[in-house]
């Protein structure tokens, strides 16, 4: 058949799939920053009624009309995000389905909204070619996101958010951001659904649709930006190639939809966009400009912290001077990683101060205290199993990202010039911690001391002035144990403070300047290396008499 | 008892947490493995249990290789763990945890008549030291055949730490086959007859306890630098 | 009137709870909230109708059915919920393969039964009605607040009394713990699997008893009540998916008078915000660590 003829037989079609494809891209952008949330169908509804009647009761030109239904939809994420953004998880899941369900049942009644026969006489303004005009710039706006700050924080958030707090992320408006976003891209898709058509009823926005959305995304996978668009383009073309095939009954749509869907989550977790060769991620050279720092003091007042009836810490007062490193030593249980955690702000202290270069910091949320020059390592490790060592390190480095959106936008060529300086400092950085030659390798894929190594080069990465090592030695045997020395001695050197928790006695020793022994919560030792390792009382607390 | 041989235990393909150890428990005894934290103890003892699946190598308890037999499994043949945290259900009484692997749960008051007082209080309420009594009091009577004790004097204060150790020798002397993994270096090895020193997941010392807790060998590769002197 | 309201609520309150505990099992015990839990509701309501027409009592109908969904549930187990069971984000993976089986449970009843409602044949319930106070009360509404007390007590027995009640909460409180003691995982989440989707399941036969109307699409609404319900309650507790249950029928039914039948969807989704907001760990919830 002719082309003019093809396409007007299958302009429905493609409007669905192009359609299909903005809501994938909505739902994409929440996964992306590890939120489950479905209120897509949602936004969708807000935007395609609000833009409808404007059209149909108030005159307004469809561009402009199209426009307020995007801005309201946009405007109903951020007021939902207000009480839903801490929630996680499947209880995310759960208060975005119910949303999604309270505003089809009030559509359902109410009489402007034409109940449940919907809204008919809107005659169709928006043509295939605008709905594949605006999925092209809004998919080209999402790509060129992926190594920017935002970008990175979406990741990072997503991997781990109590880690990505301590690279400085503020996690809450990185979610916020991500939320706003999805309802923007949503209220599009649904205005321009609306337009499209001659009909929208609130059938079309409910559980159902949501949960359609989010199987594009599964399928898809999430990974990158254009996983779901795959989903969405194989889901919505799934019914014409059956009936173009001759099987007309709805079921068998159904049981192909359910058993790839499981297929996909069985065996191809990561979706059908991971079948698809990537792009080497490059790695540039080591650079060799060093960017200086200013150590920090580091003073605990009489810091306590109480857990239901558990002291972990009582009245435990320790000083680092700018420069010098700090160990911390006791044997398991004893407190230190509660006092490391009351020092960066994930667990601020019940009582008592923390304070940085004289400044009182004790109840600064974590994220800021990050900003503030305070930089750590995680006993049980946090490293972002699912980037590879280089997106790991530049992970860190997100609050010293120069702001190259809109040059990466315009392809500016000093967007791509200040993304490899960045990618070289933090080859640097990996070098210095012993893992050269490994920046393409995943964290999953790295050894444990490779690991723990990673985690250093991290939270090296926003350049901190203070620097806590919680146990960095564990795993490694003799050898890497002295190195771990060296590096040590050699970050203080490059002007920071350091706290290292340990259990490795000869790498505290060999590492310190000073040394502080808890036990039970309560500082039972101060001093040098030597004084501390005749001290009876701590080679009580280690050995066991 | 107890024999493992050139174990080898990995967490996905890139970690080698246990790395070629081969390991006798002998019936009756009490044999020590200590080490410092990543060293692979805990993995060891997983392995044991069955809770973890070893890459390669084999366990086999009284000559029956039970390397492949699923945890309920081997539980039931006598291989019985106290696990590092002590793994209490805290929403459940005193009397319901003891329940969970035996019927008649009072034969605990003999020697932990300190659970008699809290019987049905939920064990959430239970000091550190006293859940580790319930813990090794579920452990002993689940009827074992050896014994594991994952690091019992974690976390307790001194005092306790002494209860129990003496509890964990009238064990042995009772004869009871244990095998001990603990980060109290000394105490443990005090009391073993054979010990092992791990180090990244390879045995790297092993002789009789008393001689092993007097060595500076071990001071060196347990605690790295002959740094400290008792 | 509002006695006969009260009784009304507690009728599908009855309804409610039953779906919601076979949703709280799952979750207590694996972390994983199981849509599909709402296509056996809809499949036991079927099975029970096809029992029926083979001219066999109600009675044992309702056994059959409910016996039928219990194995339905360990079935789904197997092969939706045990493949991903150990992985890190198996709380998210169960989620979506739970979605995956609805949608293909979905067909399956799609294919067998048509997008039709059916109805129990003529003659084949009973019709008496009692009335006292201010009450009328059908036999097969008080059938449905007998057997969901009674399944609720018997649930509660057999989790507080009964060494497989014992080893469930081992599994839900700590893992490792259950490892410990010898339980057999694989069997003991099977077994809280039939105990899942027979709650479900009968669940679902009640509701197709009581408004004599089956379709494919039954499911649906049920699911979100359940959620509410579960979140209500507090997302393992029993108690509170009992309790919640038949607050919720009442609250429904109530707001219904208030403010209108076509607004008693909208009841579920309000509750859920609401708790959400305000107390997420729900009326009975703990503030729930997944301990290894």
């Amino acid at each position: 058949m002719g082309l003019e003829v093809f396409f007007e037989v299958y302009r429905d079609l493609f409007g669905q799939i192009g359609i299909a494809c903005l809501y994938a891209l909505s739902i994409y952008i929440v996964l992306a920053a590890g939120q489950l949330s479905l209120a897509q169908a949602g936004f969708g509804a807000i935007s395609a009624y609000t833009a409808v009647l404007l059209i149909t009761e108030q005159g307004f030109a469809a561009p402009v009309a199209i426009t307020v239904g995007i801005a309201a939809a946009t405007l109903a994420a951020g007021i939902l995000a207000l009480p839903l953004l801490r929630l996680r998880g499947v209880f995310l899941a759960i208060a975005t389905i119910g949303f999604g369900e309270v505003v089809r049942v009030t559509l359902n009644n109410l009489e402007i909204t034409g109940g449940a026969s919907g809204l008919t006489g809107n005659l169709p303004k928006v043509e295939v070619w605008h709905i594949y005009a605006v999925l092209g710039i809004c998919g080209f706006l999402l790509a060129r996101l992926a190594p920017t700050g935002l970008g990175r924080s979406l990741s990072a958030v997503r991997e781990d958010e109590t880690a990505a707090q301590m690279q400085g992320i503020n996690v809450r408006s990185v979610r916020l951001i991500a939320f706003l976003i999805s309802g923007a891209l949503a209220g599009t898709a649904g205005a321009l659904e609306a337009n499209f058509g001659f009909f929208i009823g609130p059938a079309q926005f409910g559980e159902q649709r949501a949960i359609e959305i989010l199987t594009f995304a599964v399928i898809g996978g999430v990974t990158i930006w254009y996983g779901p668009l795959i989903g969405a383009a194989l889901l919505t073309l799934l019914p014409t190639l059956l009936r173009d095939s001759g099987v007309d009954e709805g079921w068998v749509r159904l049981v192909l939809q359910g058993t790839i869907l499981l297929l996909v989550i069985l065996f191809l977790p990561d979706g059908l966009a991971s079948l698809l060769p990537r792009r080497r991620q490059k790695v540039p050279a080591p650079s060799d400009d060093h960017i200086a720092t200013q150590p920090l003091e580091l003073r605990t007042e009489s810091v306590s912290r109480h857990f239901g009836g558990v002291t972990a810490l009582h009245d435990v007062s320790v000083h680092l001077r700018p420069g010098r490193v700090l160990g911390l030593v006791g044997p398991n249980g004893a407190g230190k990683t509660t006092l490391v955690n009351a020092i960066t702000g994930i667990v601020p202290p019940s009582s008592g101060r923390v304070l940085i270069d004289g400044q009182d910091v004790t109840n600064m949320p974590a994220w800021q205290l990050s900003r503030r020059g305070v930089a750590r390592t995680f006993q049980n490790l946090r490293v972002f199993t699912h980037l590879s060592a280089l997106d790991n390190v530049l992970a860190g480095t997100v609050r010293r990202l120069p702001r190259t959106y809109f040059s990466r936008l315009l392809f500016l060529p000093h967007a791509r010039k200040q993304e490899h300086e960045q990618a070289a400092r933090a080859v640097t950085l990996l070098d210095l911690v012993g893992l050269a030659g490994k920046e393409a390798i995943r964290g999953d894929q790295l050894s444990y001391g490779d690991q723990r190594r990673l985690e250093i080069a991290r939270a090296l990465a926003s350049n901190p002035g203070l620097v806590i090592l919680d146990e960095p030695a564990a795993g490694m045997n003799a050898n890497e144990a002295a190195r771990l020395v060296g590096l040590i001695r050699r970050i203080a050197e490059t002007g920071r403070s350091v706290v290292l928790i340990e259990h490795n006695m000869s790498v505290v020793m060999k590492a310190s300047d000073d040394v502080a022994v808890l036990n039970f919560g309560e500082v039972i030792g101060q001093g040098t290396p030597d004084q501390i390792k005749t001290a009876p009382a701590v080679v009580e607390a280690y050995l066991g008499a | 008892m107890l024999e493992i041989k050139d174990l080898v235990v990995k967490y996905g393909q890139a970690i080698t947490a246990v790395d070629s150890v081969s390991i006798d428990v002998p019936e009756g005894r009490l044999v020590a493995i200590v080490g410092a934290n990543g060293a692979g103890k805990t993995s060891l003892l997983s392995a044991v249990a069955g809770l973890v699946r070893p890459f390669s190598g084999s366990i086999s308890l009284l000559g029956a290789d039970v390397t492949r037999l699923p945890s309920h499994k081997r539980f039931a043949s006598g291989v019985v763990l106290v696990p590092e945290g002590r793994a209490i259900l805290t929403r459940m009484s005193v009397e319901e945890n003891l329940r969970l692997v035996t019927a008649d749960p009072e034969q605990a008051f003999d020697r932990f008549p300190a659970l008699k007082a809290r019987w049905t209080m939920s064990a959430g309420t239970l000091s550190g030291g006293e859940q580790q009594m319930l813990a090794l009091a579920r452990g002993l009577l689940s009827d074992p055949k050896i014994l594991l004790l994952d690091e019992p004097s974690l976390g307790l204060a001194p005092i306790m730490v002494g209860q129990i150790f003496e509890l964990i020798e009238e064990l042995r002397e009772a004869g009871t086959t244990v095998l001990l993994v603990e980060q109290n270096a000394r105490k443990a090895l005090t009391i073993a007859d054979y010990g092992y020193v791990l180090d990244t997941g390879k045995v790297v010392l092993h002789g009789p306890g008393r001689e092993l807790a007097e060595d500076d060998a071990i001071v060196d590769a347990y605690l790295g630098g002959a740094a400290l002197s008792a | 009137m509002w006695e006969q309201q009260l009784v009304n609520g507690l009728v599908s309150g009855g309804v409610y709870a039953l779906f919601a505990l076979g949703l709280t099992l799952v979750f207590g015990v694996l972390d994983i909230l199981n849509l599909a839990h709402a296509s056996v509701f809809m499949l036991a309501a079927f099975t029970a109708l096809l029992v029926v027409d083979q001219g066999i009592p109600f009675p044992i109908a309702i056994v059959v059915a409910t016996f039928v969904a219990g194995l339905l549930g360990i079935l789904l187990e197997r092969v939706a919920f045990r493949p991903i069971r150990d992985r890190a984000d198996s709380n998210l993976s169960g989620l979506l393969t739970s979605i995956a089986a609805s949608i293909i449970l979905a067909a399956g009843a799609l294919a067998f039964f048509g997008p039709d409602a059916y109805r129990y044949p003529r003659g084949s319930l009973p019709d008496h009605t009692f009335a006292f106070a201010n009450v009328r009360l059908t036999a097969l509404q008080l059938l449905t607040l007998v057997l969901s007390v009674v399944m609720m007590v018997g649930l509660k027995l057999l989790l507080d009394r009964t060494s497989f009640g014992r080893s469930i909460r081992a599994i839900a409180e700590k893992p490792l713990a259950a490892r410990v003691v010898g339980v057999n995982i694989n069997q003991t989440i099977a077994g809280t699997f039939f105990l899942s989707g027979a709650l479900g399941g009968l669940a679902g036969v009640l509701y197709g008893l009581l408004f004599n109307t089956m379709t494919a699409d039954m499911g649906d609404t049920i699911l979100l009540k359940g959620l509410a319900v579960i979140i209500l309650g507090g997302m393992a507790s029993v108690t509170g998916a009992a309790v919640a249950g038949f607050v919720l029928g009442l609250v429904e039914v109530f707001t219904v008078q208030g403010i209108g039948s076509e607004w008693r969807d909208a009841v579920a989704f309000g509750v859920i915000f609401v708790i959400l907001v305000v107390r997420p760990t729900g009326l009975f919830g703990l503030r729930r660590v997944r301990e290894i």
